[in-house]
C-alpha cells in the first residue's frame, strides 16, 4: 500500500512539474540572466528603487521560472516583507480588471477602486519606507495592446516616481515589444531588458530534461525506490532510442522543451504499481504526432473537397482572386473536367460531381477554417458568398501530390492551368 | 370630394332606435319604413355574409389542422426515447413545412388554429416566434426558452414559426441548432410556416447551411391553393345561394382581382364585397325586394309607393319585358299604367329569379364534375380545365357560360369517350340531382330524366354480361354462338352510343337553358349589383400618385384658399379661355412645395439646383415687393424646406452622374 | 455514480469503435481524480467523427455531476451566460458572474473546496472567437494560469493553428481524431441493426452502403441514409421476389435508388408544386425582372429590352475565347459574381418590357410588391433605409428557382439569359 502511494507520490510531483505548476529545483544555463534580474528586483527590495524591467524571450525559454525562482528566493531572504502582484495580459484585458487585480492583490477593497486615480493614489501613497511592490505584467504585450495606453503610462509612472518603491517586470514572448509602445511610455521605461534564450546546445537541454525527471530523493521515505528511481532516469540516456527522441525533439520541435515534457507527460502518466519506473519504451513520439496541424487535415480531405481546393487553386491562377465564391469554384471544376474529357478523348462520360453535394463539401471546408468567408451580406445566397483561402496553394499542390489515392486527372491539373 | 362625403355616411354609427345612416331615396320619397327596412335588411345581409366568411374559413384549412395534428402526434413515438443511445443519436428534428398562401392575416389565422386544436388534445406546450422579435439569438433565448428550460412535465415543445423566410438566415440557423442541442432533453417540433414556395425551399438549399439543414427531418404540407380557395370562396358568397345580391360582371372581375389576380388578400376580398353589399343597399330603393324570402314578399310590397314602381319601369328588363307583350296590348298597358299589376308581378319575377340561380348553380356543378370526368377519360392536361372561378366569371359576361364554346368543347368531347363509362357520369348527374331535390323545386323533371339515362345504361350492361354467362352450357352451338355474340356487342355497341348521344343531346339543352347570361331575366336588376367599380376602386385602389400630383398641381383647388382665387373670379366672364392658364400660373401666394413642384413640370429629365433656386427666388419675390426685402438665407431655407419634401415624397431624386443635378422621377400627368 | 476506471475504458472500447487510442491518452491524462491534468487539452478533428460524443459519454460515466462543466458554445449567446453556466455545472448554484474576474475569483474558490480535477469543456470551441475577442486566449491561459487543478478541454474542428491568434497562449496537449476507416465504419454503422434483425444479412447491407457512400458521406449522413435504404434493401423479399440469400440480387436493385437517396439527403426532393399559386401573376413577372435585373449586366439593356421602334438588328455574338496573359487577367463571367445591385427604375422598365399587361399595374402596387418581396428577402435592399431618394435592389432567388417560376407563367428566360449556360 505504501509503496502504491510512493509511486502516486512521484507521478504527482512530475506531474505537476511538467504541467509547468512547479517551478524547476534548477535553472539550466539561464545563471547570468537569474543574476542579473535578482539583482534589480533586490535593489528595489532592500535600496527602496523603483524601476521596471521587461524580460524577453520565446516560448518554454523558462522566463517565468525565472521570476518565480528570483521571487522564492528574496522571500527567504526578507521574509516575504513586500507585496507581488500578478497579472496577465490575456486575462486581465481591460483597465478596470487590472485595477481590481491590483486592488485585490494587495488586500484592499475593490470598491473603493472606482478610477485610475484611486490605483495609483495608492501605490504612490507610500514612502520609500513602505514595503515594496512588485507588478510582475505576464504577456506583457497584449497587457499593453489591451489596455488603454493612459493607464499602461500610468503604470510605468508611478514606477519612475520617487514616491514607494514599486517594480513593473513585463515579461513577453514578443521580440519587437518596444516598437510597439507608444512614445510617452517608452519615455517612462528605464529600458532595462533581460533577453532570455531556449538552450542552444543539445548538452543543456538534456540537462534540462534530466532534472525535471529527477526526483528528490529527500522528500521520500522510500529511499530505495527514490533511488532506483533516479538511477533508472540516468540509464533512460544510455538508450538510443531515447536519446534520438530528445535528438529529433531538439532539432525539429521549435518549442522543444514543452514538447518534450509533453513526451514525458504521457510516459509518467503510465507509471503505476505493475511498471513504477519509467522505461525507455515508455516515451514515444506518437504524442507530438497527435497534433492535427493543418497537414493532417489536409490528408484527411475527400476527393470532392480536393476538386474543390484545386479549383480555387486554378482560378488564382487564370483570374488572380483571391476572393471566389462558390458558383465560381464549381464552374471552374466544371470546365476543367469537361476539357479533359474533350482532350483525352474519352467517350467515358466524368463523373462529376453534383452542385449540391459539391456545396455541401464547400461548407464543410469553411467549418474547418480551409475557407473563410468575407462576404457580410447576411441574406447572400451560399453560391454566392464570396470566401477565401486560408492556405498556401503550395499547400494545396503538397497535399495532392502527397495523397495516393488522387487519380491522375487530378495530379494533371497541379501541374498546368487549363485554357478554355 | 363627393365620394368622401358618400363614404363617411356609410359609418355613422348606429344606435338602436335612432335615425338610420341610410337617407331617403327617390328623391326624398321614399318612405322612412321602406329605408328602414332597406338598412336593416343590409344589416342581415352583411351579417349573413360575415357568417358564410366564418364558415369558409373554419372549412378551408381543416384538413391541413388534422394532418398537422396527427404529424405532432406521431412525432417521437417508435422507440425514439432511446435518442440518447450510440445508434439513434443523431435523430433529426421533426419539422412540419407548412406552405401557406402570403395573406399573412389568413396564415395567422390558420396557426391560431393550428395551436388550439394541438392544446387540446394533450399537454403539448407551443411557442410562437416572430421574425421581427428575433433578430439576434440572445433575444430569442431571454424570451422564449429560458423559461421553457425550467418546465419539468413536457409532453412536446411546438415551435411554430410563422414568416420563415423573413427569419434572418444565421439566427434560424442558431436556432434550429439549438433545438436540436437540446432534443435530448425536450422533444421539439418545429412548425415552418412558408408563404412563397419561392423562398421558402429556396432558403433551405441557398441560404442554410448543409449542416444546419441536415439536423431537420422535413415534412412538407400543404394548405389547399388558392385557386381552389378562391373557388370555394366564390361559390359560397356568390354562387351557392339563390336569394342574395349577386355582382355584376365589373365587380366581379374586380372582386377576382383583390384575392387571385393582382393581390392575394382575401381581407380585401371581403372588404370590398362588404362594400358593395352595403353601396347596393345604399343606392337602390328596390333593394328591400333581394334579399327577402318569396314566402314574406307581399310586406314588402306595401312599401312599394308609386315612385318604386316607377323606377321598377325604368328598368331595361322590364321595359325588354313590355315589349314582349306588345301582342297583348291590354296587358301592355296594364304593365305601364297600373301600378298594382305590377306590383302583383313581383312575386312571380323574384321566384323566378330564385329559381334561375338555383338551376345555375347546379347546372355549374354538373360542368365541373363533366371537366373532372373527362379529364380522366381522355387525360386532359390539368391546365386546361377551368376553375369555378373562371367559369363563373364567363357566365357573368355576355352572352354567358350556356353559349360559350367551352362547353360546347366538353360536350364534344363527351361523345369521344368510351361510351361504357358514361354510366358513371350519370351516376354523378343522378346523385347531385339527388341532394338538391329537397330544396330546389322543379328539379325533379331532370332528376327523373336522368334516372332514366342511368337505367338505360344499367341495362345496356347487362346485355352484355348476360350472353356471356349462357355461353358455357351450349357448347355444341359455339359457331352460332359466337356470331350472335359479336352481333350482340355491336348492337350493345350501339346502343351505348346512342346513350351517349341523347346524354349530350340533353346536356345541350340543360346547359343552354340553366347557364344562360342573368340578364335574360325580368328584373334581374333588383339582384345584380352592376354599379362602375370606380366606387371600389376609389375604396381599396387608391391612386396616391395622381392625388399628391393633384394637390400640388391643383393647391388653390385643394385649399380653396381667397389669397390665390382673387384674380380668377374678377375675371370670370372669360372663365373658359382662362381657366387652364390661371391653373399653370405659378403665384408668389402658393405653398412653396407647389411652386417648386409646378417649376420642375418645365424641366426635362435633370433638374439644375442652381437654376431651380433663382426661379424659386423669382417667384417668391414677387409676393414682398412692397413690404420688405427677402433675405437671402431665408429664400435658401425655403427652397430647402420644399426641396426635401419633394425628395421625401418620391417626385425627385439624387442624380449620381451630376452633382448639381438632381432627377425628376415622376412623370405624371394631371 | 462514476465507474470503475477499467469498467469505463471496456463500456467507452465498446461503444466507440475505432477510438481506442483516443480513449486510452484521455484516460491516462486524467489519471487519478486528484491528480494534475495537462491544463489545457486540444481536442481536433473532421464532423462527424465522435469527439463530442465520447466527450460527454466519457464524462457521464466516469465522473460526478460536479466535476465538469460541458458546454456547446454554439448554444451559448453570451459571455455572462457562459460563465454562469459553468459555474453553475461545477457548484450546482445559479451564481451570477459578469465578467472573467468574477468568474476567475469563483472557479478559485471552488478549486479550494477539493482537489479533484474539475473540467471546463468547451465543445465548438471555435465559435469562442464570435463572441468576444478576448475571450479565447483568455479561457485558453486560465488553467494554467491559476495553477490550480483545472483542466479546460476544448473541442473543435479548426486545427490548433486557427487559435493561435495571440501571442503567450500555452500550447495545450492535443488530440486528434482521425478519419473512420471503412472497417471502422461498418462497425459503427452495425450499432443501427435493428434487434430482430441477423447481423450477418445486415452486415452485407451496410458494406454495400459503405463502398458506394464513403466518399461523400459522414457518419451523420450514413445515420440519415440507412433507415430508407434498408426499407428498399429489403423490399423485394417483402415482395417474394427474392430471398435474403440473394444478396447480390439485393445489392443490385438497390442501386437504382442511390441518386434519389443522396438527393433525399440533401433536402432536395422538397419542392414547391406550382409557382403559380404562390403569387399573383404579375408580381411573378416582377420578380423574373428582378432576377433580370440583378444578372444582365447593364449595358445589355439596349439589347434585351428595348422596345420594337429602337431595336437595332441583333449581331450574331461573337464567342470570345478567354485567354491567360500574364498581364491582364482574364475576366470571369459576370453571372458566377452573383447578383448585382440595381436602381428600381431599372427593373420597372425591364417589368415594362417583359410583361405584356404592365398598363393594368399601378406603380404603387409595384413598390408595396418590392417592399414585400423585401419583406420576405427575395429581394434584398442594398442601401440603407435611410437613403430614400435612390433605393438600391439585389435578387436573392436562385436561378434554379426563377426558371421553375417561368416554366410555370410559360416565360422564355432563355431568351434573355443566354451567357447563363450553367444548370
Amino acid at each position: 500500500m505504501d509503496y502504491e502511494k510512493t509511486v502516486a507520490k512521484t507521478r504527482q510531483i512530475l506531474k505537476d512539474r511538467l504541467t509547468d505548476r512547479s517551478v524547476p529545483d534548477e535553472l539550466v544555463g539561464l545563471d547570468e540572466q537569474y543574476t542579473e534580474l535578482l539583482n534589480y528586483m533586490n535593489r528595489t527590495v532592500s535600496l527602496g528603487e523603483s524601476n521596471t524591467c521587461i524580460l524577453i524571450g520565446p516560448s518554454g525559454c523558462g522566463k517565468t521560472a525565472l521570476v518565480k525562482k528570483a521571487i522564492q528566493s528574496l522571500n527567504e531572504t526578507y521574509n516575504n516583507d513586500f507585496y507581488c502582484v500578478n497579472l496577465n495580459g490575456l486575462l486581465h484585458t481591460s483597465d478596470q480588471f487590472v485595477r481590481y487585480q491590483i486592488g485585490l492583490q494587495l488586500g484592499q477593497q475593490i470598491k473603493g477602486f472606482r478610477s485610475d486615480g484611486d490605483v495609483f493614489n495608492l501605490l504612490k501613497s507610500g514612502t520609500s519606507n513602505t514595503k515594496p511592490i512588485f507588478i510582475i505584467i505576464y504577456n506583457f504585450d497584449a497587457f499593453a495592446k489591451n489596455c488603454s495606453q493612459l493607464f499602461v503610462y500610468n503604470i510605468f509612472n508611478i514606477a519612475t516616481s520617487k514616491n514607494c518603491p514599486i517594480s513593473v517586470i513585463g515579461i513577453t514572448r514578443k521580440a519587437n515589444v518596444f516598437n510597439e509602445l507608444a512614445q510617452n511610455i517608452l519615455s517612462r521605461n528605464s529600458y532595462c531588458h533581460i533577453d532570455i534564450d531556449r538552450p542552444c546546445n543539445f548538452e543543456s537541454f538534456a540537462e534540462i530534461i534530466r532534472n525535471c525527471l529527477m526526483i528528490n530523493e529527500a522528500i521520500f521515505d522510500d529511499i530505495e525506490y527514490s533511488q532506483e528511481f533516479n538511477e533508472k532516469i540516468e540509464e533512460l540516456f544510455d538508450y538510443e532510442s531515447f536519446y534520438n527522441l530528445i535528438n529529433q525533439t531538439f532539432n525539429y520541435s521549435t518549442d522543444f522543451i514543452r514538447s518534450f515534457y509533453k513526451i514525458c507527460f504521457d510516459a509518467v502518466c503510465k507509471l503505476t504499481i505493475d511498471s513504477p519506473f519509467l522505461l525507455p519504451e515508455d516515451f514515444s513520439m506518437s504524442t507530438l504526432q497527435d497534433c492535427g496541424n493543418i497537414d493532417t487535415v489536409l490528408k484527411g480531405l475527400t476527393q470532392n473537397q480536393l476538386w474543390l481546393l484545386l479549383a480555387i487553386n486554378s482560378l488564382d491562377l487564370r483570374f488572380q482572386t483571391k476572393t471566389f465564391n462558390f458558383a465560381m469554384v464549381y464552374e471552374e471544376y466544371k470546365n476543367y473536367m469537361k476539357s479533359y474529357a474533350r482532350e483525352s478523348g474519352s467517350t467515358y462520360r466524368m463523373k462529376i460531381c453534383k452542385e449540391h453535394v459539391a456545396l455541401a463539401e464547400f461548407e464543410f471546408l469553411e467549418s474547418r477554417k480551409i475557407l473563410q468567408c468575407v462576404d457580410e451580406n447576411k441574406f447572400q445566397q451560399k453560391q454566392y458568398k464570396m470566401m477565401r483561402l486560408l492556405l498556401l496553394p503550395e499547400q494545396i499542390i503538397d497535399a495532392i501530390n502527397d495523397n495516393e489515392k488522387c487519380p491522375t486527372m487530378m495530379k494533371e491539373w497541379v501541374n498546368r492551368v487549363f485554357t478554355l | 370630394m363627393s365620394d368622401l362625403t358618400k363614404g363617411s355616411a356609410f359609418f355613422l354609427p348606429k344606435k338602436p332606435g335612432e335615425r338610420v345612416p341610410f337617407e331617403p331615396l327617390l328623391e326624398g320619397q321614399e318612405s322612412s319604413n321602406a329605408t328602414h327596412t332597406r338598412y336593416d335588411d343590409y344589416i342581415k345581409a352583411i351579417q349573413y355574409l360575415e357568417k358564410k366568411i366564418e364558415n369558409f374559413l373554419l372549412t378551408v384549412n381543416e384538413s391541413a389542422i388534422s394532418d398537422l395534428c396527427n404529424f405532432v402526434k406521431n412525432t417521437y413515438n417508435k422507440g425514439e426515447n432511446s435518442i440518447l443511445n450510440p445508434p439513434n443519436r443523431f435523430y433529426a428534428l421533426p419539422t412540419a413545412l407548412v406552405f401557406t398562401g402570403i395573406d399573412k392575416e389568413e396564415n395567422t389565422r390558420f396557426f391560431k388554429c393550428v395551436s388550439q386544436k394541438l392544446q387540446q388534445n394533450n399537454f403539448n406546450h407551443i411557442v410562437f416566434l416572430n421574425s421581427m422579435d428575433c433578430t439576434d439569438m440572445k433575444r430569442i433565448e431571454k424570451q422564449h426558452f429560458k423559461h421553457i428550460l425550467g418546465l419539468k412535465s413536457l409532453s412536446k415543445l411546438i415551435i411554430i414559426i410563422q414568416d420563415f423566410e423573413c427569419f434572418i438566415p444565421e439566427v434560424l440557423e442558431n436556432f434550429i441548432y439549438l433545438c436540436s442541442h437540446y432534443q435530448d432533453r425536450i422533444p421539439i417540433v418545429l412548425m415552418l410556416g412558408i408563404t412563397t414556395c419561392i423562398r421558402g425551399i429556396d432558403p433551405l438549399h441557398e441560404n442554410y447551411s448543409y449542416s444546419v439543414v441536415r439536423l431537420l427531418k422535413p415534412e412538407a404540407f400543404y394548405l389547399q391553393t388558392q385557386k381552389a380557395r378562391c373557388d370555394d370562396l366564390v361559390s359560397q358568397c356568390l354562387i351557392e345561394d339563390a336569394k342574395c345580391m349577386k355582382v355584376g360582371e365589373k365587380t366581379y372581375e374586380f372582386l377576382l382581382d383583390m384575392f387571385i389576380g393582382k393581390k392575394f388578400s382575401l381581407s380585401l376580398f371581403v372588404s370590398s364585397l362588404k362594400y358593395a353589399l352595403m353601396h347596393y343597399f345604399y343606392i337602390n330603393p328596390l333593394s328591400i325586394l333581394t334579399t327577402i324570402e318569396p314566402e314574406a314578399i307581399h310586406s314588402r310590397l306595401d312599401l312599394l309607393n308609386e315612385n318604386h314602381v316607377e323606377m321598377i319601369r325604368m328598368q331595361i328588363s322590364f321595359r325588354e319585358y313590355v315589349e314582349s307583350k306588345l301582342h297583348q296590348p291590354a296587358e301592355a298597358r296594364q304593365l305601364l299604367c297600373d301600378d298594382y299589376y305590377v306590383k302583383s308581378l313581383l312575386p312571380t319575377f323574384c321566384q323566378n329569379m330564385a329559381i334561375y340561380h338555383q338551376r345555375f348553380a347546379i347546372a355549374l356543378e354538373f360542368i365541373i364534375f363533366l371537366q373532372e370526368f373527362l379529364q380522366e377519360c381522355l387525360n386532359y392536361d390539368v391546365k386546361k380545365l377551368k376553375s369555378k372561378y373562371e367559369l363563373y366569371s364567363i357566365a357573368l359576361k355576355k352572352p354567358g357560360l350556356g353559349e360559350n364554346e367551352y362547353i360546347q368543347i366538353l360536350l364534344d368531347d363527351l361523345i369521344k369517350i368510351d361510351p361504357k363509362k358514361i354510366g358513371e357520369l350519370l351516376q354523378i348527374f343522378v346523385s347531385i340531382l339527388k341532394t338538391m331535390l329537397d330544396n330546389v323545386e322543379n328539379i325533379k323533371q331532370e332528376y327523373e330524366d336522368f334516372y332514366q339515362f342511368l337505367v338505360r345504361s344499367k341495362e345496356i350492361e347487362n346485355d352484355l354480361t348476360r350472353p356471356s354467362a349462357s355461353t358455357r352450357s351450349a357448347a355444341t352451338k359455339i359457331k352460332n354462338k359466337e356470331s350472335t355474340i359479336l352481333q350482340k356487342i355491336e348492337k350493345i355497341g350501339d346502343d351505348y352510343k346512342q346513350l351517349v348521344i341523347d346524354v349530350v343531346n340533353y346536356l345541350e339543352v340543360f346547359f343552354d337553358e340553366n347557364l344562360r347570361h342573368y340578364s335574360t331575366n325580368t328584373l334581374f336588376e333588383l339582384f345584380y349589383y352592376q354599379e362602375d367599380i370606380s366606387i371600389l376602386e376609389c375604396a381599396f385602389v387608391p391612386k396616391i400618385r395622381s392625388a399628391i400630383h393633384a394637390a400640388l398641381g391643383l393647391s388653390t383647388e385643394y385649399i380653396n384658399c381667397n389669397c390665390c382665387m382673387v384674380e380668377s373670379d374678377d375675371e370670370s366672364n372669360e372663365k373658359d379661355d382662362n381657366d387652364w392658364d390661371s391653373r399653370e400660373q405659378i403665384l408668389s401666394t402658393h405653398n412653396d412645395t407647389s411652386i417648386l413642384y409646378k417649376l420642375h413640370l418645365q424641366c426635362g429629365k435633370l433638374i439644375n439646383v442652381r437654376d431651380w433656386l433663382d426661379s424659386f427666388e423669382n417667384v417668391i419675390s414677387k409676393e414682398n415687393l412692397e413690404n420688405r426685402k427677402l433675405n437671402e438665407k431665408e429664400i435658401v431655407a425655403r427652397f430647402i424646406k420644399g426641396f426635401e419634401e419633394l425628395k421625401l415624397i418620391g417626385i425627385i431624386g439624387s442624380s449620381s452622374r451630376k452633382t448639381d443635378h438632381f432627377k425628376r422621377l415622376s412623370w405624371g400627368k394631371l | 455514480m462514476a465507474l470503475e476506471p477499467q469498467q469505463l475504458k471496456n463500456i467507452l472500447f465498446e461503444e466507440f469503435p475505432g477510438r481506442t487510442r483516443q480513449i486510452e491518452t484521455l484516460l491516462n491524462w486524467f489519471g487519478t481524480p486528484k491528480e494534475k491534468t495537462p491544463p489545457t487539452i486540444f481536442i481536433h478533428g473532421n464532423r462527424a467523427l465522435g469527439k463530442t460524443e465520447l466527450i460527454k459519454r466519457l464524462f457521464k460515466l466516469g465522473f460526478t455531476s460536479r466535476q465538469f462543466s460541458f458546454l456547446d458554445c454554439r448554444v451559448c449567446y453570451s459571455i455572462e451566460d457562459l460563465f454562469e453556466i459553468i459555474l453553475n455545472d461545477l457548484t450546482g448554484e445559479q451564481l451570477s458572474c459578469k465578467s472573467i474576474n468574477d468568474f476567475v475569483m469563483n472557479l478559485q474558490e471552488i478549486c479550494e473546496i477539493g482537489s479533484e480535477t474539475r473540467y471546463m469543456i468547451f465543445d465548438n470551441a471555435d465559435v469562442l472567437w464570435d463572441l468576444f475577442s478576448t475571450l479565447t486566449p483568455a479561457l485558453l491561459t486560465l488553467p494554467q494560469w491559476i495553477g490550480l487543478n483545472v483542466c479546460g478541454i476544448f473541442i473543435s474542428q479548426a486545427p490548433w493553428e486557427k487559435f493561435r491568434m495571440a501571442v503567450g497562449i500555452p500550447e495545450p496537449w492535443q488530440l486528434y481524431f482521425p478519419e473512420y476507416t471503412r472497417d471502422e465504419l461498418i462497425q459503427i454503422l452495425m450499432k443501427s441493426c435493428p434487434d430482430d434483425e441477423d447481423p450477418c444479412f445486415y452486415k452485407a447491407f451496410v458494406e454495400n452502403i459503405c463502398n458506394s457512400f464513403y466518399e461523400n458521406c459522414d457518419l451523420i449522413d450514413f445515420f440519415r441514409l440507412l433507415p430508407d435504404l434498408f426499407d428498399k434493401f429489403v423490399e423485394p423479399i417483402q415482395e417474394e421476389r427474392a430471398t435474403r440469400n440473394d444478396i447480390s440480387l439485393l445489392c443490385n436493385e438497390l442501386k437504382s435508388y442511390f441518386n434519389e437517396t443522396l438527393d433525399k439527403l440533401y433536402l432536395q426532393d422538397i419542392s414547391a408544386a406550382n409557382f403559380e399559386d404562390q403569387l399573383p401573376q404579375w408580381s411573378l413577372y416582377l420578380l423574373i425582372a428582378t432576377f433580370l435585373g440583378s444578372y444582365i449586366p447593364q449595358n445589355l439593356d439596349q439589347r434585351y429590352f428595348a422596345t420594337k421602334a429602337c431595336e437595332k438588328p441583333r449581331l450574331p455574338r461573337v464567342p470570345k475565347k478567354q485567354k491567360l496573359s500574364h498581364d491582364s487577367p482574364a475576366k470571369l463571367p459576370q453571372q458566377l459574381k452573383g447578383p448585382q445591385s440595381f436602381e428600381l427604375e431599372r427593373v420597372l422598365a425591364i417589368f415594362q418590357s417583359i410583361y405584356y399587361n404592365h398598363r393594368n399595374i399601378q406603380t404603387i402596387d409595384i413598390h408595396q410588391q418590392i417592399e414585400s418581396f423585401v419583406a420576405h428577402h427575395l429581394v434584398v435592399c442594398t442601401v440603407p433605409y435611410d437613403r430614400l431618394g435612390s433605393r438600391e435592389y439585389r435578387c436573392n432567388v436562385s436561378y434554379h428557382c426563377v426558371k421553375q417560376v417561368s416554366r410555370d407563367i410559360g416565360f422564355d428566360l432563355s431568351k434573355y439569359l443566354d451567357e447563363f449556360d450553367y444548370n
